[in-house]
């Protein structure tokens, strides 16, 4: 009987002590840090993208730590270094789900975009990527993309070529998508004289622009990544191509701070466009954060940074009275009319966001934003 | 001749020129050692960067730089030889283990130079006037380009054919074991060619560092081009591995004028694979004799 007594006591205090264990944990994981994995080409020859990508992000997470963080918890970013690698990308990507157990991902570039998004669909893992193309995020639940249409982009800048009365138009970009989609919209304009490519990593495009030069065109859209746009730039001065350049995605690519400094001669009368983010707004918000980022000397790619700034707030936001990812892609997809330091943002119901863009042109030594 | 077609054929020498430098010392190491030492991009990447940090970061004169950048190749080159073929010799690795180690090698140093100078693109400016030539322009990085190849080419020659070292190195090709009963060295040799390789891929990523910029994976991206101008040619002769990437290079630029440019590198290895098809041993290789 006392040996009975003896052993259900113990019994006792091993539920006991298991229940409070469970509770401790449970208030243990409360209190533990939400983490986003970002998947970043922090090497390679677009660690561009990944440079001002990373500004935005630690200052969105220090904000978001500073207002209390998400649903009381803190917020901690794991990078992944992609090198530009799709299968890098990929992996990466399934580390940070399967061992490292994010609860959202986040990407820069095309190619990346398209390798993490059926990782992260299949795995059921909200994830945002910031590319100009719209096809990896269609038909799917987890996937979003936040970034302005390349179609809309080279849209605006075909309409200012013809209103510039060029007659002749080339389009050149890197073998992607988004420059599949910018011949779409420059060509709901009007016809591209000539449309030419080059497989990412190359540095040689004289045949290139000799095609260009050979067909006439006064004017030529660059859909080429921002460490591809030096090569470019030296190979349409050694030709000598009396060109306008109309740059999609200024300020990431062709346009960017460092491309403009070493090319103002080339870029004469040219015009951009990119995500409708107005440096020079004196909006109290955007200054802060413009002075923030630039107080540090981090980086001068403002607009850049402003847009992963964005979307890690949305996740963010996102995640705000969840307790499943299920419900997180619902907050996301019904974020409507968000004031972003990169403008309005909204997905409307839909994977893909709607962000304005608008028309730069370079005044000699500066880009101006001219119309929205 | 119209200007775009004579544009068309000096596009697709500077690009020749380009991958003929790459293929020369790429070429003389698997002729005298036998193996594909993938590395030697990296090597090239090393002058590049070298030459980037004398003439751009420390200011120095511009041919003093040169000849550092060259001279810190021939240390990569040689140290590589040093401290991971030669082990692996030692223990009679097949060529495939030192194809492996040279791939890992070429890893390697691509890590070094990305953590020493950093991931962006960078340039080595220089007065560069444009020259026109027959209604096509040219510029004078690329006319020394060109030049270079050509005087390299000649100079290698020179060595193989008329002095003892080249005999001696064309005997350790042909015969190591036969070659060390005669008194001569193979590691010795090994070294010299080494050396001299890492010399050429020296000189080759000064001269493209200026041409092209630099950027971490400049090396990778030359040796496979440089790799299938070798194989074209004849992968175990250096003036066969010279004339396949002039080949390769006019092939791929007046291939992209009919072709949609986006073949580029489609075209290039089309190429590869029909004369890995027809004609293996290369444009100016010799068939093995069968037993």
């Amino acid at each position: 009987m006392k040996k009975t007594l003896v052993l259900l006591s113990l019994l006792l205090l091993l539920v006991a002590c298991s229940g409070q264990q469970q509770s401790a944990q449970s208030v243990q994981q409360s209190k533990e840090p939400y983490q986003f994995g970002a998947v970043l080409p922090l090497t390679g020859t677009n660690s561009f993208y990944a440079e001002f990508a990373k500004y935005g992000i630690e200052l969105a997470v220090e904000d978001v730590n500073k207002a209390g963080g998400i649903n009381g918890r803190q917020l901690q970013i794991i990078y992944e270094d992609s090198g530009g690698d799709k299968a890098k990308a990929t992996s990466a990507a399934q580390k940070l789900i399967d061992v490292d157990d994010v609860d959202a991902l986040l990407t820069v570039t095309t190619p990346m975009g398209g390798a993490i998004a059926p990782v992260a669909e299949a795995s059921k893992m909200p994830f945002i990527y910031e590319s100009a193309t719209n096809s990896f995020a269609v038909n799917k639940t987890y996937v979003f993309k936040d970034y302005p249409d390349a179609t809309e982009m080279c849209s605006l800048l075909m309409k200012q070529v013809k209103k510039d009365g060029h007659e002749k138009v080339a389009l050149i970009g890197t073998n992607a998508e988004f420059t599949l989609l910018c011949k779409q919209g420059a060509q709901s304009v009007a016809p591209l004289t000539s449309f030419e490519t080059y497989t990412g990593g190359e540095t040689d495009y004289r045949t290139q622009f000799v095609k260009i030069q050979n067909s006439g065109s006064t004017a030529i859209l660059l859909s080429i990544f921002a460490g591809d746009c030096p090569h470019a730039y030296k190979q349409i001065r050694e030709l000598g191509l009396n060109v306008t350049i109309y740059a999609p995605f200024q300020g990431l690519a062709c346009g960017s701070g460092d491309n403009t400094k070493a090319n103002p001669d080339l870029l004469k009368g040219a015009y951009g466009a990119d995500v409708a983010v107005n440096e020079e707004s004196t909006d109290p918000a955007f200054v802060d954060f413009k002075t923030r980022l630039v107080a540090r000397g981090w980086t001068t790619q403002i607009t850049g940074s402003a847009v992963t700034y964005d979307s890690i707030r949305e996740l963010a936001k996102a995640y705000e009275g969840c307790d499943n990812k299920l419900c997180v892609t619902d907050h996301l997809r019904n974020l409507n009319d968000y004031q972003g330091v990169s403008g309005t943002i909204g997905y409307h119901g839909d994977q893909i966001v709607e962000r304005a863009v608008n028309l730069r042109k370079f005044d000699g030594s500066k880009w101006v934003v001219v119309q929205s | 001749m119209s200007s775009i077609a004579a544009q068309l054929i000096l596009n697709g020498i500077i690009a020749g020129a380009i991958y003929a430098l790459v293929a020369s010392g790429f070429s003389l190491i698997y002729s005298i050692g036998k193996f594909m030492h993938f590395a030697h991009g990296a090597v090239l990447a090393v002058g590049a960067y070298m030459m980037y940090t004398f003439a751009v970061v420390l200011h120095w004169n511009f041919y003093l730089s040169i000849i550092l950048a060259v001279l810190a190749s021939m240390c990569a080159g040689q140290l590589m030889n040093l401290t991971v073929y030669r082990p692996l010799r030692k223990r009679k690795a097949s060529s495939a283990v030192l194809l492996i180690a040279s791939i890992s090698a070429m890893t390697f140093v691509n890590a070094l130079i990305l953590l020493a100078w950093g991931a962006d693109v960078k340039s080595i400016p220089v007065t560069n006037p444009v020259f026109e030539v027959l209604g096509a322009r040219i510029t004078l990085v690329q006319v020394c380009i060109i030049g270079v190849s050509m005087i390299l080419l000649a100079c290698l020659w020179f060595l193989m054919k008329r002095t003892t070292l080249g005999k001696a190195m064309r005997a350790v090709a042909d015969n190591k074991e036969v070659a060390q009963t005669v008194g001569i060295n193979p590691e010795w040799i090994y070294s010299q060619t080494f050396l001299i390789g890492s010399f050429l891929a020296g000189v080759a990523g000064v001269l493209i560092g200026i041409e092209q910029n630099l950027y971490p994976q400049m090396g990778v991206q030359l040796a496979i081009k440089g790799f299938t101008g070798a194989i074209i040619g004849s992968l175990s002769s250096v003036p066969g591995s010279v004339l396949g990437s002039f080949i390769l290079g006019l092939v791929e630029n007046i291939g992209i004028w009919y072709l949609p440019s986006g073949y580029k590198d489609a075209i290039a290895f089309v190429l590869l694979f029909i004369f890995l098809l027809f004609k293996p041993s290369g444009l100016l290789g010799v068939k093995a004799r069968e037993a």
